[in-house]
């Protein structure tokens, strides 16, 4: 009987934790969770979000339901729908967030579908140090772009807007006193530099304080970074728990076969992890 | 600078075989072959499949075309189309398999097209003796079927090639030729009948039974090629399979060979 997450000791968390902070990731397989248990387990690492939109159910709110089926209404039941997810982390909209690590736990399996993960940390440590050192004069800008994951504007019929149009982020919703972050971020746990290369939300750039064009730098950035050497490849099985570091890594999903997929989705801090 | 695998010493291309063998697979990024260095680097592994079919360039007919690409006229230029693949391995259905090194090779890539590969050894090794014995003592018959791992239309050389294969009778559990480890030979499509000792078993019941043994997620790798990537898989610790590929401008260059030269 494969170890369950559930009966894990702090020190095992903390191993845990410590392992998806240096890899990027972390798989655990044949796990056998409800939504209220995933919950606990989020909770034991941090502390976690918590909406009210459609996908998020009401007696577990921490959850995001991540599926691209439709009830009998023809509604979506979950996030993300059933395309192709472009490159993309939690909190990618702001310039400062808490929940830097996500769990996805698979309830229902697609085999043709695979979520890809792109190590930003080992990528930047690869650069030369004329590169590092001139990344680490950028500042980017994020904001809300529509369509920018996938395209939300494909599934608003004019009697049925898509539910996702209910989903606030962005400049507007977060009201941040900031406006920028440096492209070359250090992991708050880890200390190890990042490029936060937060491909769909860039909508500007700054090298030394000066604007520079932003999609220049996306052209050098994406051949730099999105090579198969810093990539790992998941297909879900059902029971497979996944946790990723929202720093260190970046992820995107092919489109799903099975409409049936359903992952439970959690996004946390570290903050109930005691590190040396 | 990534490490060119043809440049490697005679000695260090020994671990990559033997490391390809105990762990199923392994992976090289950013490597830079044309056709015909492909086809010399494999050579260094061992003899090569040669059938000089139509998805073999005449000029290095020991790569096979994997791609669901098609020329003006409509004729495949390669192998295996653009659907999803079963699991299978390669010579799957023929009498004597000993080209069991594969290399694929990536010339076009496609970001949506994932190939998982599944170890055959350590599902084996994590039963209980008593079920090892169980195993080792069946002996299976093998078949190429159509509509099994893909759908070939009448016509197609495609079929033509996979269907002559007289097919094989041998053990589920094999011990590997190099490694001496055991593994389950389970391309179950085209499993016709089993046997335990002399006895015929319910053949559905075994696959059924074996699926949910072997196919764990904890045994799978998954890979999406990226320009340059080269995957050595070996045929009897890993089975395969592939989703069904969006860009079919998506290009492999397949090399089956066998060890003797390593």
């Amino acid at each position: 009987m494969t170890l369950q997450i559930l009966n894990y000791s702090n020190e095992e968390y903390k191993q845990l934790a410590e392992e998806i902070i240096s890899k990027g990731y972390a798989i655990l397989n044949e796990q056998d969770l409800t939504q209220r248990q995933l919950v606990e387990v989020s909770n034991r690492i941090g502390h976690c979000e918590s909406y009210g939109y459609f996908m998020n159910p009401k007696d577990n709110p921490e959850i995001s339901i991540v599926s691209g089926q439709l009830d009998s209404n023809e509604k979506s039941i979950g996030m993300f729908g059933d395309t192709e997810l472009q490159w993309h982390a939690n909190g990618s909209a702001r310039h400062a967030f808490d929940q830097i690590c996500v769990s996805l736990y698979c309830v229902e399996e697609c085999v043709d579908t695979v979520l890809s993960i792109c190590n930003q940390c080992d990528m930047f440590e690869a650069l030369s140090e004329a590169d590092k050192e001139r990344y680490r004069t950028i500042d980017i800008q994020l904001d809300n772009k529509h369509d920018a994951i996938y395209r939300i504007s494909e599934k608003n019929l004019p009697d049925a807007p898509a539910p996702e149009n209910e989903i606030r982020t962005g400049k507007d919703f977060y009201q941040e006193d900031i406006d920028r972050r440096p492209l070359v971020g250090i992991h708050p746990i880890d200390g190890r530099e990042y490029l936060y290369f937060m491909v769909p939300f860039i909508v500007g750039a700054l090298e030394n304080g000066e604007t520079i064009d932003h999609e220049v730098l996306y052209d050098e950035l994406w051949s730099k970074l999105f090579r198969s050497k810093y990539m790992i490849h998941h297909v879900f099985r059902r029971g497979d728990l996944l946790f990723m570091d929202q720093l260190h890594t970046i992820h995107r999903r092919s489109p799903v076969h099975n409409l049936e997929r359903q992952l439970w989705r959690t996004a946390f801090d570290y903050s109930n992890i005691k590190f040396d | 600078m990534t490490i060119q695998i043809s440049s490697l010493t005679n000695e260090d291309l020994r671990y990559v075989a033997t490391k390809t063998q105990v762990d199923g697979h392994t992976i090289w990024h950013e490597q830079k072959f044309d056709a015909q260095g492909l086809a010399a680097f494999m050579k260094r592994f061992g003899e090569c499949e040669t059938p000089d079919l139509f998805m073999n360039p005449k000029d290095t007919p020991e790569i096979f075309l994997v791609t669901g690409k098609k020329d003006e006229h409509g004729k495949k230029l390669g192998m295996f189309g653009d659907t999803e693949l079963g699991w299978h391995s390669n010579g799957n259905s023929r009498h004597n398999v000993d080209k069991i090194l594969i290399a694929l090779y990536c010339v076009e890539e496609d970001d949506n097209t994932c190939l998982s590969i599944c170890n055959t050894t350590r599902p084996f090794m994590s039963m209980s003796l008593e079920q090892q014995e169980y195993y080792k003592d069946i002996t299976i018959k093998l078949k190429f079927k159509n509509d099994t791992i893909y759908h070939l239309e009448e016509g197609d050389p495609e079929l033509e090639f996979m269907s002559a294969s007289k097919g094989s009778i041998r053990k589920l559990v094999g011990d590997h030729p190099h490694t001496g480890q055991p593994y389950f030979y389970f391309p179950y499509h085209f499993i016709e009948k089993a046997w335990k000792g002399k006895q015929r078993i319910d053949t559905t019941q075994m696959v059924e039974d074996l699926k949910h043994i072997i196919f764990k997620s904890q045994y799978m790798t998954h890979h999406i090629f990226k320009k340059g990537d080269l995957l050595l898989m070996d045929q009897f610790t890993s089975l395969h399979r592939r989703t069904p590929v969006y860009d079919n401008n998506r290009l492999l260059w397949r090399v089956a060979s066998d060890y003797s030269n390593t």
